[in-house]
């Protein structure tokens, strides 16, 4: 279900001008004593003084359900900022979360990092002194949080439903004055070291952004950004990612929760009028960003002897495309909890976890799989393993039955997310940042629901081949596994030639007892004769 | 014979008193449910109580694991799991401290369906000796993978069994001692449950729900496991303990866990909650987080919760100094939980916490939640935790004061450290020269 028109959100009552035909006597006394001609034009005017008024607050962009209950509006309230608002009483809370359609993907080479940075700031003390902001919040029983992710950076509030005004004065504040000087640069900076300590040693993270790495084309990939350039940032830098990247984004302020959408349009409309604009920043190029790296496989070696990992992707259409939908039943196929590719490689292939989902970026997508294993296991027998089932996939398509159960799965999934507040708001900011259409997100329920087995492989024939595709694999180094290879082979050869060399010990010496005793037993005889 | 009559009334007394008051608080097959249609789908767990692992026992470790993965198994094997998931539902076998659970969730338009393969299921169940070999061989491989994926819950598991008589989750070698016959006997006793009951929420009516389970309580027959609530035991103190987990030399940062046992579940957890919610278990701000994150820039990440396990309750501190910093910060947290007593801003903070109706408020909402309120139901069923009208407000400053006193000293603080082993031990053996200290790899944790 979609709609679009003008003003057709809910106005104040004294605003709307319908309010005016049906209730004209509560009206009219204010002029006794004009013509009844003059009063349809004063009508009229007010009528079009409150059309004009009310058009350039915010325009009702469109409408989908996401259940029975749950209906999204998408609003967009001025020309970088869009709302979407979802109203949920289950309990008397609501979440308030704003995303710049910008993120760590976005920053150059060198740069990756001050995003996160400015992200710290901003989400922290915001626009007032240490300490403050937190205790505010803290006192009006909210909670508050923020993250970056690729091409997103988000700010969460949380409060009981009478603090709306709040929420929109605390975004509205850090947008407009975040305190960016040398005291709160340094109370950071100590504080960014230790997270980027915690990641650089974790296994996963290295590999992941290794993994991005090679899709972006960089040699050095992580949103935390390296050790030097947390050490050594200014704030001017950090002022001029704030002025001139992060505030000239796109923005979507997400509201879900026990709210009223008029009071919450009322307040965003007041807060962030069309002056407080500064023209927007233009999009990076959607294309996919290293295609050199299509087709190519990647191994990583490791010190320290752990888990091996396999990572395959598939470069897919963005969100936005029509076979979106089909990737995400695919992925249902693929690990199904019984009977699927994911069973066959953890019951069989001696797989510690297997994973599949899909990534969204600007201008494209990714369906990944990764598979975690120890040493022992072999990466080939997985990678063989994958081809197989994706050949199969292609060439004799998916049952009936395979493809009802991955679609109805999918549809859980998705319906299991209605429950949480933070998830919807996430996929909104999500869908907002990558193709500027938050209403993408409850679109795919039926577009899941149509997907046939003919899409399916449709989708792997025209994405899912080798040249379409990268591969990462991370080992233990060889000098490990050699090491490991040897002990194991010592041990292979010297237990059976140590069984050998005691059976023989064995049999010798039953056989001298043997002989001994046949000697002792042929002389007995002789002495005694 | 007068002495036969006393021993008779006194073991019909205990029955009355300690068994049948704690089953008779839930009754048989009774449905705990909760609306929720903010998505169309239906959430079902079938609690068998009394069959989770507190009834396996030193010696049998992991029955309770081992039989739940052989229903999940025999699902696989005969189709049932792939019916289901046709049907848009999923299959879960689960084992708590306190109960065995299936737990069915899926689309509701199908939920009728799915009960009814579930309950087919269950009654047809059957192990064989190639199966209990084969679940215990993929058990123990599980263990090995998951023990490195959560290595910091099997190491709290560990050190609660080591130092607070907890019973270990999952032990490789009693996994390998299990028999087809002791497999049998317990599935036996489970399906026989004394007490059967389920937890569902939905966007359907409870008319709907009841009518679907119909099918799994006709004709269940009684006999088997019977739960008792937690007996009320003097508490004991771990010492002054450390376990340092081997093998994470790699790490940059130190990540330092301390568990503070404070008491048994049954008792009132209005002070441990709002003890924790005051260093800042989920709200903002918290006074972990404003000290050792604002004003001294030790941490990256720092919480406070109030949790667990079997019947032992207490509150878990974390903190994430990088290496340099990690010895300030160790004696820090050692000087500032043992002082909370006399710390004025730990008082403020709490008188904050308990008078601001905002806060209060916000607490109370996010247990509203249909999850959340349907588990707490259960768990009051299930505990009788001392309820009190006006909540925190209750709470006096003595209450809180005696709590710390009790339970915030050195001999009940229990240190968790992952990170560089040598690094960790100098440190420990230069500020507490007599603390003991264990060094475990995390797979000590399962053998």
């Amino acid at each position: 279900m979609a709609f679009y028109c003008l003003n057709t959100a809910p106005t104040p009552l004294s605003a709307n001008p319908h309010f005016l035909v049906r209730y004209p006597n509560l009206v009219l006394p204010l002029f006794p004593m004009v013509s009844d001609m003059a009063k349809t034009c004063i009508y009229a005017a007010i009528v079009v003084c409150i059309c004009t008024a009310t058009c350039h607050a915010y325009r009702l962009v469109g409408s989908e359900a996401l259940s029975e209950a749950l209906v999204t509006h998408h609003y967009s309230i001025n020309a970088t900022l869009d709302a979407v608002i979802v109203v949920d009483k289950t309990i008397p809370t609501f979440e308030y979360h704003t995303f710049f359609a910008i993120g760590y993907a976005d920053e150059p080479e060198g740069e990756q990092g001050k995003l996160h940075y400015l992200e710290h700031l901003i989400g922290g003390p915001g626009s007032r002194p240490p300490g403050e902001l937190e205790q505010l919040i803290r006192h009006n029983g909210g909670q508050s949080s923020a993250s970056t992710s690729l091409h997103m950076t988000c700010f969460t509030l949380r409060f009981p439903k009478n603090k709306l005004e709040l929420a929109v004065q605390i975004d509205r504040e850090r947008f407009c004055n975040t305190l960016i000087d040398q005291k709160s640069i340094e109370r950071e900076r100590q504080v960014i070291l230790t997270e980027l300590s915690s990641r650089s040693a974790n296994e996963w993270t290295r590999f992941t952004n290794q993994f991005w790495g090679l899709i972006y084309g960089r040699e050095t990939f992580g949103g935390v950004g390296t050790r030097s350039l947390i050490e050594n940032i200014e704030p001017s830098a950090i002022r001029h990612t704030f002025e001139e990247i992060l505030r000239r984004q796109r923005r979507l302020v997400a509201v879900v929760g026990h709210v009223d959408v008029s009071d919450v349009l009322a307040k965003l409309v007041g807060a962030f009028p069309d002056t407080t604009l500064q023209e927007a920043a233009e999009w990076p190029d959607p294309e996919f960003p290293n295609a050199d790296v299509l087709g190519e496989t990647h191994h990583v070696e490791y010190e320290r002897s752990g888990v091996s990992r396999f990572r395959r992707a598939w470069r897919i259409p963005g969100l936005e495309h029509r076979d979106y939908a089909g990737f995400l039943v695919l992925n249902g196929i693929l690990t199904r909890p019984s009977g699927s590719l994911r069973t066959a490689l953890v019951d069989a292939k001696g797989v510690d976890e297997f994973r599949v989902w899909v990534e969204n970026c600007r201008g494209f997508g990714l369906l990944i799989l990764e598979a975690e294993m120890q040493p022992a296991t072999s990466i080939e027998a997985v990678d063989t393993a994958i081809r197989k089932e994706l050949l199969e996939i292609r060439t004799k398509g998916v049952t009936e039955n395979q493809l009802r159960a991955a679609r109805n799965m999918e549809l859980s999934r998705l319906y299991s997310e209605f429950y949480d507040r933070s998830e919807i708001a996430r996929r909104f900011g999500e869908a907002f940042a990558l193709s500027l259409d938050p209403l993408r997100y409850p679109k795919l329920i039926s577009e899941i629901q149509s997907v046939s087995a003919g899409d399916i492989s449709r989708v792997a024939l025209n994405y899912m081949s080798t040249a379409n595709s990268v591969t990462l694999s991370r080992a233990p180094d060889e000098e490990n596994v050699l090491w490991v290879q040897i002990v194991v082979i010592v041990i292979l050869i010297s237990v059976p030639v140590g069984i050998l060399l005691l059976t023989i010990w064995v049999v010798k010496k039953v056989i001298r007892k043997f002989s001994r005793r046949k000697l002792s037993d042929e002389q007995v005889p002789d002495r005694r004769a | 014979m007068s002495r036969f009559l006393i021993v008779a009334l006194s073991v019909l007394l205990y029955w009355i008193v300690c068994v049948q008051q704690a089953s008779a608080r839930i009754p048989n097959h009774h449905l705990y449910y909760r609306n929720d249609v903010r998505a169309p789908l239906t959430s079902l767990e079938i609690v068998f109580l009394g069959a989770g692992s507190n009834q396996d026992g030193h010696e049998r470790a992991g029955l309770a694991l081992t039989a739940a993965r052989l229903i999940k198994d025999y699902s696989k094997r005969h189709g049932y799991a792939a019916q289901l998931e046709t049907l848009g539902a999923q299959l879960n076998v689960g084992t708590s401290f306190q109960y065995q659970a299936l737990s069915l969730s899926g689309l509701s338009e199908n939920f009728q369906a799915s009960v009814g393969i579930v309950n087919d299921l269950i009654r047809r169940t059957a192990f064989t000796e190639f199966a209990v070999e084969k679940a215990k061989r993929e058990l123990q491989k599980s263990y090995q993978h998951s023990v490195r994926a959560d290595a910091y819950g099997f190491m709290r598991n560990y050190a609660l069994a080591q130092t607070m008589g907890v019973p270990r989750w999952f032990s490789s070698q009693a996994v390998r001692q299990l028999t087809l016959e002791a497999i049998t006997q317990y599935q036996d006793m489970l399906l026989k449950a004394d007490v059967v009951f389920f937890k569902a929420i939905s966007d359907l009516d409870s008319i709907a729900i009841r009518k679907s389970l119909l099918t799994i309580a006709k004709g269940r027959k009684k006999g088997g496991f019977v739960w008792s609530p937690p007996t009320q035991e003097a508490d004991n103190r771990p010492g002054r303990t450390a376990f340092v987990i081997e093998n994470y030399s790699h790490l940059k940062n130190v990540y330092f866990y301390l568990l503070i046992p404070c008491g048994k579940l049954g008792q009132d957890n209005y002070v441990p909650n709002l003890v924790s919610s005051t260093l800042g278990s989920v709200r903002v701000g918290g006074m972990l987080d404003i000290y050792l994150r604002d004003e001294l820039a030790l941490v990256y990440g720092t919480s406070c919760n109030y949790s667990s396990s079997h019947n032992i309750r207490y509150l878990e501190i974390f903190a994430d100094p990088r290496l340099e910093n990690s010895e300030e910060l160790i004696i820090k947290m050692y000087e500032f939980i043992p002082g909370l007593a006399d710390n004025p801003r730990f008082w403020e903070t709490v008188s904050e916490l308990r008078d601001n109706p905002d806060f209060a408020d916000a607490e109370f909402h996010e247990e509203m939640t249909p999850k959340r309120d349907l588990d707490y139901e259960v768990d009051d069923a299930l505990f009788n935790f001392p309820s009190r009208g006006s909540g925190y407000k209750s709470v006096t400053d003595t209450e809180v004061r005696s709590f710390l006193q009790k339970y915030f000293v050195e001999e009940n603080m229990m240190m968790i450290l992952f990170g560089p082993k040598e690094h960790i031990i100098e440190i420990l053996e230069k500020h507490w020269p007599d603390m003991t200290i264990h060094v475990q790899t995390v797979e000590s944790a399962i053998e």
